[in-house]
């Protein structure tokens, strides 16, 4: 068992940290995560790699954490300590936390799509496996979640591209 | 004017068909608007992949493995184990599939009987490939000629090298012989199996195989040990585990396992099944 969580922990982990914002919160959720698999491997079809199926699991537990979040502590707003490996310099800390709180901005559907593609390199193939939908959708989800970012994160926003009136492939 | 959105993320990755981007290179050329997207997506895609790496913290496996053997009957997979030494085993089989750098395809469904592929005529080449060995019994291919726990698990050499395609056709031919086996006599249950298996029964080269690929799996666990192959799993030096597994240690057993583990280290490649 030690085995299987330390070759995914730290992926899952970031994953939730980053969905959810502060560690307790993530490391509470990837306990969740590898004590769920593990309970429910008959669940597990084969029909994906195992590492998918995992994630999979993590985005479920994000979403029911920030629901229950939501339902608790509606009001509440808290910048995640900042986690990074050390020895960034200070520009790309202050970066890398302006991305934490651009992200944090984006609706969870879209968070997620990014977090998974562009942070954790996941095909998109593997995102609609995890997040359970197609793959068109994926596709158009990704672009307009970069959109989005782009534009909390203060880029000009470019003209005539409100992401809200493109339809999702389906 | 259609703009291509369904593509411009994969454009932005770089990942489009040479006849699809030049499809959107040739949209951009006139449209402004796709062409600040594509920028503005390509800044952002850059933010969130120099997002630094964060480690977990240490403790989660421990705490982990506390929860799951509190909890061994709480439910799910672990609520048939039944036991926690069943928990442990059940454990030890996680550890492999989690292991699995590759596709990690299951040889069957939760819901479903079979692999997801057709058995191979004659088997697939594993059995075809397989030559007995050193194993405490010979037959390796005649699985009816074993019935005692004693003579299990089976041990032979191959030259094959199976990947996760061939593993999921073999597993409904070894169903069949390990079905065979258990009519014959072999043991019915995990517990009958380990009343009458000892480790030291086997020849040193079968006990180094086995030790290899059990792993973290308690030999008093859920899974009786059937068939292990010195073979090659997609080249690289490999055991081939097959075990007899049910829901819990006094419980018939309900599919077959198949596990391929690195000889050199013993790591965990890839994990199928199939129901019996």
């Amino acid at each position: 068992m030690g085995a299987l969580v330390e070759r995914h922990q730290d992926r899952i982990y970031g994953l939730c940290y980053r969905m959810l914002g502060r560690p307790e919160d993530a490391a509470d959720a990837t306990q969740d995560v590898f004590v769920s698999c593990m309970r429910k491997l008959s669940g597990f079809r084969g029909d994906s790699k195992f590492s998918t199926w995992l994630y999979r699991v993590a985005v479920n537990v994000c979403h029911d954490t920030l629901r229950k979040r939501m339902r608790e502590r509606p009001a509440e707003e808290e910048p995640p300590e900042e986690q990074g490996r050390g020895g960034d310099p200070a520009s790309q800390a202050a970066a890398a936390a302006d991305v934490e709180r651009g992200l944090r901005q984006l609706p969870e559907e879209y968070r997620v799509v990014l977090l998974l593609h562009d942070l954790q390199d996941l095909p998109y193939e593997e995102v609609a496996q995890a997040i359970g939908a197609p793959l068109g959708t994926v596709k158009s989800r990704i672009h307009r979640a970069r959109l989005a970012l782009a534009r909390a994160l203060g880029g000009e926003p470019p003209e005539g591209s409100d992401p809200s009136k493109f339809q999702e492939a389906k | 004017m259609t703009h291509p959105e369904d593509l411009l993320a994969e454009y932005v990755d770089g990942t489009l068909g040479p006849e699809e981007r030049a499809r959107v290179d040739a949209h951009l050329a006139g449209c402004e608007r796709c062409r600040d997207e594509v920028a503005a997506a390509g800044l952002a895609r850059a933010a969130v992949a120099a997002l630094p790496e964060v480690d977990a913290p240490s403790g989660i496996a421990l705490e982990v493995r506390r929860r799951v053997r509190g909890t061994g009957r709480a439910g799910g997979f672990a609520m048939r184990a039944g036991a926690t030494a069943a928990a442990a085993a059940i454990v030890g089989v996680l550890v492999w599939v989690g292991m699995s750098g590759g596709p990690d395809t299951v040889g069957g469904d939760a819901a479903g009987e079979q692999t997801s592929a057709p058995a191979a005529e004659g088997g697939g080449r594993g059995g075809a490939d397989a030559e007995d060995a050193t194993t405490a019994e010979p037959a390796a291919d005649s699985p009816t000629a074993l019935t005692s726990a004693s003579a299990y698990p089976k041990f032979r050499v191959s030259d094959t090298s199976y990947d996760p395609e061939l593993l999921a056709e073999l597993a409904p031919r070894l169903a069949e012989e390990a079905v065979a086996a258990i009519d014959a006599g072999f043991p019915p249950t995990a517990r009958d199996f380990y009343a009458s298996f000892d480790l030291r029964d086997l020849d040193q080269r079968a006990g180094t195989a086995i030790s290899c690929v059990t792993g973290t799996v308690a030999p008093e666990g859920i899974v009786s040990p059937f068939l292990i192959e010195e073979a090659a799993f997609r080249d690289e030096p490999a055991y081939l585990a097959v075990f007899l597994q049910g829901p819990d240690a006094d419980a018939p057993y309900d599919r077959v396992t198949l596990v391929a583990v690195s000889r050199e280290g013993c790591a965990p490649l890839h994990y199928a099944f199939q129901k019996l």
